[in-house]
């Protein structure tokens, strides 16, 4: 370039040294012009930085998930004051650090481009809204509001589940200033019928504390206490402490038992040692044919004595309920089950609940439960009902499906003034055109809505208020067993959204303290402060009290004693209906998804494209079928077929499901939203439609539905398809006889391709330092996929939509596969990167983009990396996930601010996969070397270890011998998949024991 | 030192052991003659046959490229790859193309070698198919990647400041000097063989500029002693090296596959397996080509119906050695008790892609075997039909092998099934629209047929008494 310039101009001038010096240097700074490729961004560093802010270093607050009732502890991950990452608070005492896919999944809502950024105003009859002011709003529903309460009016708030104490004792206050106030709470995975049940049953309205960790047998009919029911992550955590196994002790082991009588495959189901399918409305059949067994033919001192009981009884004979349901192994299953109850007596446990058993005898199916827990002995030792003990108020589960069901009539009665609508979406989640809400909400002359998003509901509304998302908002929340938790926000609001609490005070007329975050504070130094401040050290102030419960996230009130067992109420045996063989025709089971949950967060597109742990589907909801009815009925996957009962009707595919019973479908709950946001709507249909209101309770299952084929199909976007093992080496299980006699036993592969010893030319690799390695527990495995959700969640994983997903091309990094064993039954494997020794993926790189490093990790270099996808054929557990387009540049504003900043962003072209979190493995290292010690057992965890409730995933330091996964790797059940392939993978599993044997621990 | 063998070859027919001598020159051709025959169409305008089929490769070509643009600007996700099929149609589509490539060397090379010299009719063309085909090929390998535009560097060993290496284990790699060594290799034979050819059609050259290109492409070749003495040598040397790329190339090709653990994939079978299709398809493509080429270009004296039945039976013969390489595949799966191989042969006959499977046993082991009777062998219909068939055969026989290997292998819960999408179609269309115009350009801008070869081999049957040429201006006087 310099020689065309000077040629070109000076070619004829003579040339001064000068002149040449100039133009040099003018064309030196030209060509960085010419060769600036990429623009510049610039990074802003902060002028004045907040002190606990050290750009790199993430800070951590403690904090309550706000997803589900169950509100589970959680630490939320701030890197440079935005949260990126949320993971469950060990020190949490009833959730212990488990953390739902939900709950890690909810760092992305707080980012949803489709929340709502300011007030709207809107107007019913044309159907529009449009932006306000706060101070606007708050002006003109004040002045309303006034006018209601100078007239005696009658105002309603109707909300979800509230679990903070501090928000209801402000919403009393709230609803002090009107006549005829009341506060409506509906969850429609509420536990209603279990409150009623427990009220007619020992005489108090609770939800009981139930102690999975203790029962060694647990009934469950129906209730997925591993996936979706109630505060399943707690249950995981403490049911999966009777599954652990150590072999050197195997002889003398103890496998707690499960068994599962369900109208659906769910994932409690899937990780039951015995399971039958039954229909919707069979629970409460089984409940009392095993009563039979237990109060008749066992003749129970007590309970055979009240003749109502025995009368009702003596019509469940088993083998008649035997016979109608077609289970397989007939009358002897209810002889063999009571026999083992009743030997582990005061140790078992039975349970039900949960929309797919909710049907019209529900609540006779909750008094059966009771009951048989009473038989049991159980009450007062597994199930503790304590409400009240000792001042310490105890969760009661507060949704009422019957109130909400008065207030709809109330209001299409006109006498409603006022109905403030918070966290709920009953347009949705009612069956429309039955439940009559829209009608009865146009009544209402004043309707206001506050929520994240201009949902189903707020559509109905005058005035729609955005609420802060849970990551922005202060509050408390009311836990069972004496534990109170706190919520703090880990971030400034990104909208002009605000917190419910701080609009009811701004609206109650002489609030004192018009701020949310002060009245919690003084509502805890009134009620909390005071009774713990004698447990309190030297500095007993308010102010270090409320920071230290701030920093921990949760507080125990105080000891609890054990558990005194409740008197049962003959009377409620009234409730039991008398036995009636029912065989008609096909009956609907309606349930949620551990993904979907009751479709709050459809919008969601991680949840969305978590698979479904048990049919592998993505993106939409679908019904499921048994095999044997599918085949009379000459059906295949995905054929769309019509589902009608009653008026109601609506077109979806199929999905065949083994094990459901041949005269029962089911559809997931969730789908079909019509406001949710651009990710949400229309993501298959909904199925609350189906609901019915009979008796003024809400019937979810059990409707007798028809089907019809239209001759169309949906493909699914399903990521596994395949469901066999096909008889190789890569699921171990056997039965606990088995186990105890040979725990290193392995069966169901194929002989000829498991070697004991495999000859290798060359000598191994030394590995001196560290050296990475993971030891999955396939017995704590549930299937839930937080593991999945975590990992996306830490690593940048894009989401590809349903297209995508149909051609296989989703990009999770850690998967739960999941296998039908004809023998025992469902298995989960979650399989990722298994590092390899001798990688298969390493030789075949033709630029070297992927090479190992000395700690034993099979590294993956993206800048390097050019996209042969020779390394992903060579895999031979294809965990290697290829970007086939640029799905990073889904994460529009605001989205993007969820990406982890140590986690490389990759575009199209480039393979990637699990990297036993490097970043962490990294992190911790640096820590370590800083502050002169040596990296310790357990200070590494990768996302999916962090996540799973379970358990399940253990990481560490092979090399050293005292680590937990140097002690599992070397128990006699731990096995590698595929190992004859010689690819040494660094991941053990350990094989799945079942407990089929019948006797009681 | 011209080597010399009767132009006449042998062929035992069914009914006697009489040898009859099949011509491999008819007609009544001098010298002259074959320069006219073999030089007129460079000289004169293309006729409109030459450019409907010209315009179709364009077409189709461009096709290709408007494809191809969009692959490169949004992602490698237009296509049907997905996990775990990471290779598909692209991948079929090289081995494909460079398989099909060795039959050109083969004739040039290794039959020089066997002094058969019936060779020089066909290998000019022969070779010119093999440079075009191995450059079609060359296009897959660099555009199948995710991010072609580092690719074409970080393949090549070149040195930088970072000290990075290739991969040296690592087929691919192995793939680059292989097929860039036989593509240079193939080139400069091809080129240094035509020399003489080109100075024949530049003494004939009228036109200024024409003459001017056709002179630097000559070299300078005087016809002298000494040229022919050095191009002889340079020749035969050059014949030695191409010879073993015949069976190395595809041999290292087939290591992509055989060197990787995937069932179906992981046998030693490959190499020979693959060189012995790679003939088979190869001159299949020949006979196609040629079959067109002789009829267009009036090339019926030289390339006869004796050259194309020779060439049917080296297709009948490889053919053959593929079909029992299929065989014996099927065979060592059972014997091995490897589950996991019993299971990948079982499937690919009997699974999801069945009619891949069938059509590639029908095709490449069912039909050939009509060539056993001459009648087939020398009917040009029949020849050119079952040609077609060879390839369309051998192309299913890589898609089976690439894609029922990958789509069910070792766990099952990656199982998925492939299918390819307009995208991998529309740029296998463009890339036998490249193709067609390089070798379209070929037979436009230089001679078809190695002339100077074809008068040393075939001097016994050269008229020497003016030929064709003679005996019509003879009759145009009289």
């Amino acid at each position: 370039m310099q020689s065309e310039i000077i040629n070109g101009e000076f070619s004829r001038s003579e040339l001064l040294r000068r002149e040449f010096l100039t133009v040099m240097g003018a064309s030196i700074a030209m060509a960085g012009f010419a060769c600036a490729k990429r623009p510049v961004h610039k990074i802003i560093p902060y002028v004045i930085r907040p002190e606990e802010i050290i750009p790199g270093v993430p800070t951590w607050y403690a904090s309550t998930c706000r997803e589900c009732p169950a509100s589970c502890g959680v630490l939320i991950k701030n890197r440079e004051g935005r949260p990126i990452k949320i993971e469950g608070n060990p020190d949490h005492p009833l959730s212990k650090g488990a953390l739902c896919a939900r709950g890690q999944a909810s760092v992305l809502g707080l980012y949803d481009p489709d929340r709502l950024r300011f007030p709207l105003l809107r107007s019913r009859n044309e159907q529009q809204s449009h932006q306000a002011a706060w101070p606007d709003v708050d002006e003109k529903i004040q002045a309303k509001l006034g006018e209601i309460a100078n007239k005696g009016g009658r105002l309603k708030i109707l909300s979800g589940e509230i679990t903070s104490p501090s928000t209801k004792k402000l919403i009393k206050e709230f609803l002090a200033a009107f006549r005829n106030a009341a506060h409506v709470e509906y969850e429609p995975l509420g536990h209603d019928d279990i409150t009623e049940g427990q009220w007619l049953c020992y005489g108090n309205a609770v939800l009981p504390a139930y102690s999975f960790g203790t029962a060694q047998v647990v009934l469950s009919l129906g209730a997925d206490f591993l996936g979706t029911w109630s505060d399943s992550m707690e249950y995981a955590s403490d049911w999966v402490k009777g599954r652990k196994l150590d072999s050197t002790r195997a002889a003398s082991a103890h496998l707690s038992r499960l068994i599962c009588f369900e109208p659906v495959m769910s994932v409690t189901g899937a990780n039951a040692d015995e399971r039958y399918p039954i229909r919707p409305g069979d629970e409460i059949k089984v409940a009392l044919a095993v009563a039979y067994e237990l109060v008749i033919r066992k003749n129970h001192p007590l309970f055979s004595k009240n003749e109502k009981l025995v009368s009702v009884l003596k019509s469940y004979r088993p083998e008649l309920v035997a016979d109608e349901i077609g289970l397989r192994g007939g009358t002897g299953v209810f002889s063999a089950l009571a026999a083992e109850l009743w030997a582990a007596r005061g140790k078992s446990l039975v349970i039900a609940g949960g929309i797919q058993s909710r049907t019209k005898d529900s609540l006779s199916l909750q008094v059966a439960v009771n009951l048989l827990n009473s038989v049991l002995s159980n009450e007062g030792t597994v199930v503790d009902g304590r409400r009240k003990y000792k001042r310490r108020k105890y969760k009661t589960r507060s949704s009422n499906t019957t109130s909400l069901i008065n207030l709809i009539s109330e209001m299409k009665a006109g006498q409603v003034d006022a109905l403030i609508i918070y966290r709920s979406n009953p347009a949705y989640t009612l069956p429309q055109g039955v439940s009559g809400f829209d009608e009865a909400v146009s009544r209402v002359p004043l309707v206001i809505a506050v929520s994240e998003y201009e949902d189903e509901t707020a559509k109905l509304a005058d005035y729609v208020l955005p609420d802060h998302h849970y990551l922005e908002n202060w509050g408390d929340s009311s836990q069972g067993n004496g534990v109170l938790s706190l919520q703090q926000p880990a971030m400034a609001p990104l909208h002009s959204s605000r917190a419910f609490e701080d609009t009811l005070l701004t609206w109650i007329s002489g609030a004192k303290l018009n701020d949310w975050h002060h009245y919690l504070k003084a509502n805890w130094q009134e009620s909390v402060y005071a009774g713990q401040k004698a447990k309190l050290g030297a500095d007993n102030s308010f102010e270090r009290f409320w920071e230290n419960s701030l920093r921990k996230g949760a507080l125990t009130l105080g000891e609890l004693g054990a558990p005194q067992p409740r008197d049962f109420i003959f009377d409620s045996i009234k409730q039991l209906p008398h036995y009636s063989r029912v065989t008609d025709g096909m009956a609907l089971s309606l349930y949620a998804k551990v993904s979907m949950f009751d479709g709050r967060n459809a919008n969601n597109a991680w949840l969305q494209e978590l698979p479904d742990p048990v049919s592998s589907a993505t993106w939409d909801n679908y019904l499921n079928i048994a095999p044997l009815a599918a085949e009379k009925l000459g059906l295949s996957e995905n054929d769309v077929m019509e589902v009608s009962s009653g008026k109601v009707s609506a077109e979806l595919p199929i999905h065949i499901q083994p094990g459901m019973h041949p005269n029962a479908v089911s559809i997931a709950v969730g789908y079909g939203r019509r406001a949710a946001g651009k990710v949400g709507t229309l993501a298959g249909i909904d199925a609350y439609q189906f609901m019915k209101i009979e008796g003024g309770k809400l019937v979810c299952s059990g409707q007798r539905v028809s089907l019809r084929k239209t001759g169309r199909t949906y493909e699914l976007a399903r990521t596994q398809w395949h469901t066999s093992t096909e008889n190789r080496p890569v699921i171990n299980e056997i039965s606990f006889d088995e186990y105890k006699k040979n725990p290193a036993a392995a069966n169901h592969t194929d002989p000829h391709l498991r070697l004991d010893k495999i000859p290798t030319m060359w000598p191994a690799v030394e590995y001196k330092g560290h050296k990475w390695g993971m030891a999955i527990d396939l017995n704590a495995c549930i299937g839930c996929g937080a593991c999945a959700i975590g990992c996306q969640a830490e690593n940048n994983i894009p989401v590809v939509g349903r297209q995508q997903v149909r051609n296989n091309r989703h990009m999770h990094w850690i998967r739960i596969d999941r296998y039908y064993q004809e023998k025992s039954g469902v298995v989960f494997q979650p399989m990722l990167c298994q590092q390899c020794e001798n990688a298969p993926c390493e030789t075949v790189c033709p630029v070297q983009a992927t090479v190992h490093d000395d700690e034993g990790i099979n590294a993956q270099v993206y800048n390097r990396c050019v996209g042969t996808r020779y390394c992903q054929n060579n895999c031979p557990y294809k965990v290697r996930r290829f970007n086939f387009f640029d799905h990073w540049k889904s994460y529009g504003e605001p989205m993007n601010m969820v990406w982890n900043p140590d986690v490389t962003v990759r575009t199209r072209g480039i393979m990637e996969k699990c990297t036993f979190c490097i970043q962490r493995i990294r992190e911790a290292k640096e820590k370590a070397k800083d502050s002169g010690m040596k990296v310790k057992d357990g200070d590494i965890k990768p996302a999916c270890q962090q996540s799973c409730p379970t358990g399940a995933i253990v990481f560490g330091d092979l090399n050293d011998p005292n680590s937990m996964v140097s002690k599992l790797v070397s128990d006699a059940r731990a096995y590698r998949v595929l190992e004859m392939l010689n690819a040494k993978p660094s991941i053990s599993y350990l094989t799945k024991v079942r407990n089929k044997s019948r006797a009681g621990g | 030192m011209m080597l010399m063998t009767t132009a006449e070859s042998l062929v035992i027919t069914s009914e006697a052991i009489a040898i009859q001598p099949v011509p491999m020159l008819t007609g009544v051709k001098s010298f002259g003659d074959i320069n006219d025959d073999v030089a007129k169409p460079l000289e004169s305008f293309p006729t409109w046959r030459w450019w409907a089929v010209f315009s179709m490769a364009i077409a189709a070509f461009v096709i290709g490229l408007a494809l191809a643009t969009k692959m490169f600007t949004t992602g490698m996700g237009v296509l049907g790859i997905n996990h775990p099929v990471g290779w598909g149609v692209f991948i079929v589509n090289f081995v494909f193309w460079v398989g099909i490539g060795h039959a050109g060397t083969l004739i040039s090379a290794i039959l020089f070698l066997f002094r058969q010299r019936w060779r020089t009719a066909i290998n000019r063309a022969a070779e010119a198919m093999t440079i075009f085909a191995v450059m079609t090929a060359l296009i897959f390998p660099v555009i199948h990647t995710g991010r072609p535009w580092y690719a074409v560097f970080w393949l090549l060993p070149l040195p930088n400041e970072r000290g990075l290496w290739v991969n040296f284990r690592s087929p691919l790699l192995w793939d680059v000097f292989a097929v860039g060594t036989y593509f240079t290799i193939s080139l400069v034979f091809w080129f240094v063989g035509m020399i003489p050819d080109i100075a024949s059609v530049r003494d004939r050259a009228k036109h200024k500029i024409r003459k001017f290109i056709y002179s630097v492409l000559s070299l300078g070749w005087n016809g002298s002693n000494k040229n022919w003495r050095h191009y002889e040598a340079a020749y035969l040397l050059l014949a030695g090296l191409s010879t073993p790329l015949v069976l190395s190339v595809h041999s290292i090709v087939s290591f992509d596959f055989a060197v990787s653990n995937v069932p179906g994939w992981h046998t030693t079978i490959f190499p020979p397996y693959f060189v012995a299709g790679a003939i088979f398809s190869g001159f299949a493509m020949v006979v196609t080509l040629l079959v067109i080429t002789r009829e267009v270009f009036n090339l019926k004296s030289y390339i006869t119906i004796g050259h194309l039945e020779k060439m049917n039976k080296v297709i009948m013969a490889t053919g053959l050695m593929v079909g029992y390489a299929y065989a014996c595949e099927f065979f060592i799966a059972w014997y091995s008790g490897n589950s996991f191989e019993r299971f990948t042969f079982i499937n690919r006959a009997f699974g999801p892609y069945w009619w891949a499977y069938w059509t590639m046993a029908t095709c490449n082991v069912l039909i050939p075997q009509v060539f056993w009777w001459k009648k087939a062998r020398t009917s040009l219909p029949v020849m050119f039909v079952i040609s077609l068939f060879v390839n369309v055969g051998m192309w299913f026989e890589r898609f089976v092998i690439t894609v029922t290997s990958l789509h069910r292998d070792f766990l099952p819960s990656s199982w998925k099934y492939y299918i390819p999408t307009i995208y991998d179609w529309g740029i296998t269309l463009g890339s036998f629209g490249w193709f067609f115009i390089w070798f379209l350009l070929f037979c436009r801008f230089l001679p078809i047929m190695a002339m100077a070869e074809v008068k040393g081999t075939m001097a016994s049957h050269v008229n020497t008494n003016g030929g064709e040429k003679m005996a019509r201006e003879a009759a145009g006087h009289a």
